[in-house]
């Protein structure tokens, strides 16, 4: 009797696995499944919140004037370092329309989002983050932190996303060598990234700093990817394989940004 | 319809494990972090045979899944056998303290972890290594505490298989 259950119930479970890994049922029911869970995140996050506005509330005043102080400071440099950049954009784009090539222009819409979950385990590196198709989010969307590249939106529901992280297994990205220009193809491991298929006389060194490439047509060009730690070269295989440690601190933010990198008029509208 | 007082409490302490499951805890946390889920499962299994069986594994398996993120499916083949297992052997379990179950749930826990690991490592290719374990001697030292507590919930006759 107890046998006969045990099958069943096997049987059905890996009935059940094969239709999910075909078909992503449960990728395409997460809207109606995020309600279900919903109560449940947002019940295990209070006390987060509770402990968060306690310690804010008992701070004080003065550690906090000298917090604003120090924001206050920091806006001043951001501002002026944002004005040096504009006009570098500026004589960018006139130096390019002179010399006949493209101008690239660059998406400035990008919203900060809160990570209410951090994944990790053997299977997916994700984190959920409390923007959803009401901000206008969109499956392949980039995530970025102010080090660098946290990942891409895997999935998107009406209030919140899961974010693919660049160290998940199935996530890869073109990255470019700062040093170099040598393009390759970073895959996540688990763990960091991997660059897989390096030529063996490619001039790549550990402590090499790589960026994205923009050629992806996820990410945009020039944000830190991360830095290369080891280089291994297995006797008998053509290609060199070097280890990337992620240059953005993919599990211990708070709040990452979105950036709004795709230019049709219809993901612009979306977004407004 | 009246639903009988017992299965709420199932209801009940499932939802509280899944809680505790999806609690957002500190990084370093996250590997040491109890299998509630399967605990509070595998307490009703062997406290109350008749009235928790593989409907249960299923409803804590789709919940573990869900919150992990993984292929739906994977932890209900688990916990499948985790119930057939705490099922076949009731008699040994259910008459033993909480302490003393504390190592059969430990090897139950271990036979999740290693299939899980197995997984791992031949669906994504990527060895957890052994941090992967870390989660069984906190599950182990929870057990005991779990079970004195949850004992306390009157939760009727327990039932044959």
């Amino acid at each position: 009797m107890l046998w006969r259950k045990l099958t069943g119930s096997l049987i059905l479970a890996i009935a059940l696995i094969s239709v999910d890994y075909r078909y992503a049922v449960v990728d395409r029911a997460t809207p109606l499944l995020d309600l279900i869970i919903q109560p449940i995140m947002v019940v295990a996050s209070l006390p987060q919140q509770l402990i968060d506005s306690v310690y804010t509330h008992y701070q004080g005043v003065e550690a906090l004037a000298e917090e604003n102080r120090k924001l206050r400071q920091q806006l001043l440099e951001n501002v002026f370092s944002s004005r040096t950049l504009e006009a570098l954009e500026d004589e960018n784009r006139r130096l390019r329309t002179l010399a006949q090539l493209d101008v690239q222009e660059h998406s400035k819409q990008a919203l900060v989002a809160v990570v209410t979950k951090s994944n990790t385990n053997a299977f997916r590196q994700t984190i959920t983050i409390n923007r959803g198709t009401r901000d206008g989010t969109y499956v392949g969307q980039p995530v970025l932190d102010e080090r660098g590249v946290v990942g891409q939106i895997s999935n998107t529901s009406l209030f919140q996303s899961t974010v693919l992280l660049v160290t998940d297994v199935s996530h890869a990205l073109m990255v470019r060598n700062a040093r170099t220009d040598d393009r390759y193809l970073a895959h996540g491991n688990g763990q960091g990234l991997t660059l897989k298929f390096v030529p063996r006389h490619n001039d790549l060194k550990s402590g090499d700093i790589l960026l994205t490439s923009g050629l992806d047509e996820t990410y945009p060009e020039q944000h830190l990817v991360g830095k290369v730690t080891q280089i291994a070269a297995q006797p008998g295989r053509d290609f060199l394989e070097a280890d990337v440690q992620a240059g953005a601190q993919l599990h211990r933010n708070r709040e990452v940004l979105l950036v709004w990198n795709r230019e049709t008029p219809e993901e612009v509208a979306d977004a407004d | 319809m009246r639903i009988e007082r017992w299965r709420l409490y199932q209801a009940l302490s499932l939802i509280a494990a899944a809680t505790l499951s999806a609690w957002p805890f500190p990084e370093w946390f996250a590997p040491w972090q109890p299998h509630w889920i399967a605990m509070v499962m595998i307490f009703w299994v062997i406290t109350q045979t008749g009235k928790a069986g593989f409907g249960m594994a299923w409803v804590a398996g789709l919940a573990s899944d869900l919150i992990v993120g993984n292929w739906v499916g994977i932890h209900i083949v688990s916990y499948s056998i985790i119930v057939y297992l705490c099922a076949r052997f009731y008699r040994t379990l259910h008459f033993s303290g909480s302490l003393e179950t504390s190592l059969p749930v430990g090897l139950l826990l271990a036979l999740h972890l290693g299939y899980l690991h197995l997984l791992s490592i031949f669906l994504s290719n990527v060895d957890p290594g052994l941090i992967f374990w870390a989660s069984l001697p906190t599950s182990m030292v929870v057990w005991p505490i779990l079970y004195f507590l949850m004992k306390k919930i009157p939760a009727g006759e327990p039932g044959l298989p």
